[in-house]
């Protein structure tokens, strides 16, 4: 008795056990590595796929396949192109998604919903926000010898190093966007004429949409008052106007070690204040004039560094406040701090009353092997 | 008298009310508390902790009044035969009905995260074929694997922590967004979450030792899993930002899904079979259970004679609900009764017992 019940219970698990309802073989699977989305003037969604292909032969080479389609929602693009490509759409190996800027001006918000929703997409990928088509930064198929996909994954992530773009994906911006008292911005880049792709900065959003952009050098001065550091952060600063050749007028320096502080103070009459201090210990890395030696020089510096660069920081901050962009989480200082406050504010008005009062200080560490 | 192989140790007996009390609905109790008790989802998870803390007192009260039997020994000697085994036979009913439960969240989960497209009826069937195997030795096996399956926790406990990097402590404040009406629900929701003491009613006579260490035992393990989730409830409401929250029902496993680590793409699948084995445990508890009930009223004692239909049974009652508002309703259901089993016939017996003066000889 004991022993049919046993076989019939072993057969039974062999029937079971294989599992045949959620087996997902990668023979049958099209890897796609990166999508781009894009909008037509009468709101339909274009979508371009970038999937890796690879030719059969000797040496098998892979190489990036581009399709697009056209339809409603994410999803449905992605029902069309499923029944175009061959082979199933699987998102596993997804590196990169890029949005074109006529649409994430309208709303970011519904093209993630499918990213979050079904448990197999990932969400760690990079998102990057294209000035003119995003369709076309894909259409490139390759960029000297790498694929499209894989060569922005790196360049992204270069300039992440650099503290030149924010460091963001889907699953960090998500909380922002559903939280009203934080904006957050996306890396943001452009097809050259070259047939190359250029990184030109950040693409501030307001709540869920697109505003304006922030271009150059101040990304970086944002991203250290916000506390964010990559690896290498880098100024080149003017510091003497006068100078020939114009080399001379110059100084670069490496950011060693940055302390930001930032105070948000509501004042009796409900105004706004928020004091933002920066403390930067950097060390230079290439300065041509003057011999360093000399403290008197060296505190000369720093002082023009500290103004050149409070100055830049008013710049960044009234940027963000014509955008409407709150990257330093004001509003969710307030909500935290300051509830009955936030209660009486209209945070997309009202955010540009804010007075920003920031400030760097600099201190200069270190000027490598040479004085 | 008990025999010797199914006396268990109050070491085992705490990881017994961990492996029971950490259970399926341990990923969901962030965003549960969350619903109804916004920021302060911790403090309604603190209250429960404490709730469950005074319902273990009243339970171990009264079966400190009948040190050497077990709940389906001492109800008929405080409310008659009839009475007694009535409730006796309610336990057993109680204790399938939480089991079915554990396997219907169990499909649930597993069949939005990892098996889509596989039938609910081949999910919980895997889970079945091990809990009939485990459930049908003797209390100190089950025991000793408990001790064993606790040792997960080193690496279950591991990447929750690694969500230290993604905090926004500010998302934690205003500490007390709702009032205290709202908190209380927030606490009444995870309750599930707590349930599994319960069993002590029946466990307490197999613990080795004085009443005083089983209580230290039962309390240790509550404390342990209240910490957890408070820890828990914590780092989702500081990951993830109060608008958020909402929209994700396994908070800790949204979390893990987006770390990714240089070996480790995906954390979350990782941690599901983990999380299988907890499920387990706290399926074959509840298993052992309701059978050893059933085996004392209709097979003389012998539990392992009732283990294949008591399964059968939670099996099937696990796979009526067949979309999500029901299995919601059916958990608020579950929640309910428990109170009657965990609060309402413990205090009227110890009542009852103590108006009686209804009390085992003293040895």
């Amino acid at each position: 008795m004991k022993r049919l019940f046993f076989s019939i219970a072993a057969c039974l698990l062999l029937l079971l056990l294989p599992g045949c309802w959620d087996q997902d073989l990668l023979k049958e699977a099209k890897l796609v590595y990166g999508f781009a989305y894009d909008i037509t003037p009468d709101g339909k969604l274009v979508a371009t796929i970038a999937f890796r292909e690879t030719k059969p032969g000797q040496n098998p080479l892979p190489r990036n396949e581009v399709w697009s389609s056209m339809a409603n929602t994410p999803r449905q693009n992605r029902d069309h192109l499923d029944t175009q490509i061959g082979g199933n759409y699987r998102s596993y190996k997804q590196r990169i998604s890029l949005y074109g800027e006529e649409l994430v001006k309208r709303d970011l918000y519904p093209l993630l919903d499918v990213i979050f929703r079904d448990p197999k997409n990932p969400v760690d990928n990079k998102v990057v926000v294209v000035k003119g088509k995003a369709t076309e930064v894909l259409r490139l198929k390759q960029v000297e010898e790498t694929m499209v996909a894989e060569y922005l994954e790196k360049l992204i992530e270069s300039m992440e190093n650099l503290t030149k773009v924010p460091r963001v994906t889907p699953q960090t911006i998500w909380p922002l966007i559903l939280d009203p008292g934080q904006d957050f911005a996306l890396p943001y880049l452009t097809k050259t004429d070259g047939g190359k792709v250029k990184v030109l900065g950040m693409a501030m959003f307001h709540e869920r949409h697109f505003t304006k952009p922030m271009i150059g050098s101040d990304v970086t001065l944002y991203l250290l008052l916000k506390g964010e550091r990559g690896k290498t952060t880098r100024f080149t600063e003017k510091v003497n106007p006068k100078r020939n050749p114009h080399t001379e007028k110059y100084i670069s320096i490496d950011v060693k070690n940055a302390k930001n502080k930032m105070d948000v103070k509501v004042q009796s009459d409900h105004q706004i204040d928020v004091d933002l201090n920066l403390q930067l210990n950097v060390a230079i890395v290439e300065y041509a004039p003057d011999r360093l030696f000399s403290n008197r020089e060296r505190a000369k510096l720093e002082k023009k560094l500290s103004k050149a660069l409070t100055k830049q920081a008013h710049k960044v901050v009234k940027q963000m406040q014509e955008a409407g962009f709150d990257g330093f989480g004001v509003g969710r200082q307030l909500i935290a701090h300051h509830p009955d406050v936030w209660k009486k504010v209209n945070w997309s008005t009202d955010y540009r009353k804010v007075r920003f009062h920031p400030s760097v200080q600099v201190q200069i560490i270190g000027n490598g092997i040479i004085e | 008298m008990i025999k010797e192989k199914n006396k268990i140790t109050q070491g085992q007996l705490m990881f017994w009310m961990i492996q029971i009390q950490v259970e399926v609905t341990v990923l969901q109790v962030p965003y549960v508390a969350h619903i109804k008790a916004k920021q302060s989802a911790w403090i309604a998870i603190l209250i429960t902790g404490v709730c469950a803390q005074i319902l273990i007192l009243l339970i171990w009260s009264l079966c400190e009044r009948f040190p050497s039997s077990h709940l389906f020994q001492f109800l008929p000697q405080i409310a008659g035969n009839l009475v007694g085994k009535l409730t006796g036979m309610a336990y057993s009913l109680y204790f399938l009905i939480m089991g079915s439960i554990v396997l219907m969240t169990f499909h649930v989960v597993i069949g939005k995260w990892i098996l889509i497209k596989t039938p609910t009826w081949v999910t919980s069937f895997l889970l079945l074929i091990p809990a009939i195997y485990l459930a049908r030795d003797h209390l100190r096996t089950i025991a000793r694997f408990f001790v064993l399956a606790s040792l997960l926790f080193v690496f279950l406990i591991p990447p929750i922590l690694y969500a230290f990097k993604f905090l926004n402590l500010s998302y934690l404040l205003p500490i007390k967004t709702v009032g205290w009406k709202d908190i209380l629900t927030g606490s009444l929701d995870v309750t599930f979450a707590f349930l599994g003491f319960e069993t002590l009613l029946l466990l307490y006579t197999f613990v080795q030792g004085k009443g005083n260490g089983k209580l230290k035992a039962i309390s240790a393990g509550n404390l342990f899993v209240t910490l957890l989730y408070i820890v828990m409830t914590v780092l989702a409401l500081a990951v993830f930002s109060p608008g958020q929250l909402s929209y994700i029902p396994e908070p800790i496993l949204f979390m893990l899904k987006g770390f990714t680590t240089p070996v480790i793409n995906r954390l979350d699948i990782l941690f599901l079979s983990v999380w299988y084995v907890k499920v387990f445990t706290t399926f074959t508890a509840y298993l052992y259970c309701a059978a050893y009930g059933l085996g004392h009223y209709f097979h003389r004692g012998q539990h392992t004679k009732a283990v294949p239909y008591a399964a059968a049974v939670c099996y099937v009652l696990s796979l009526i609900p067949s979309d999500p508002s029901m299995h919601e309703y059916i958990l608020t259901g579950a929640i309910r009764l428990s109170f009657l089993f965990t609060m309402g016939f413990p205090l009227l017996f110890l009542l009852l017992s103590i108006l009686f003066k209804r009390k085992e000889a003293s040895l």
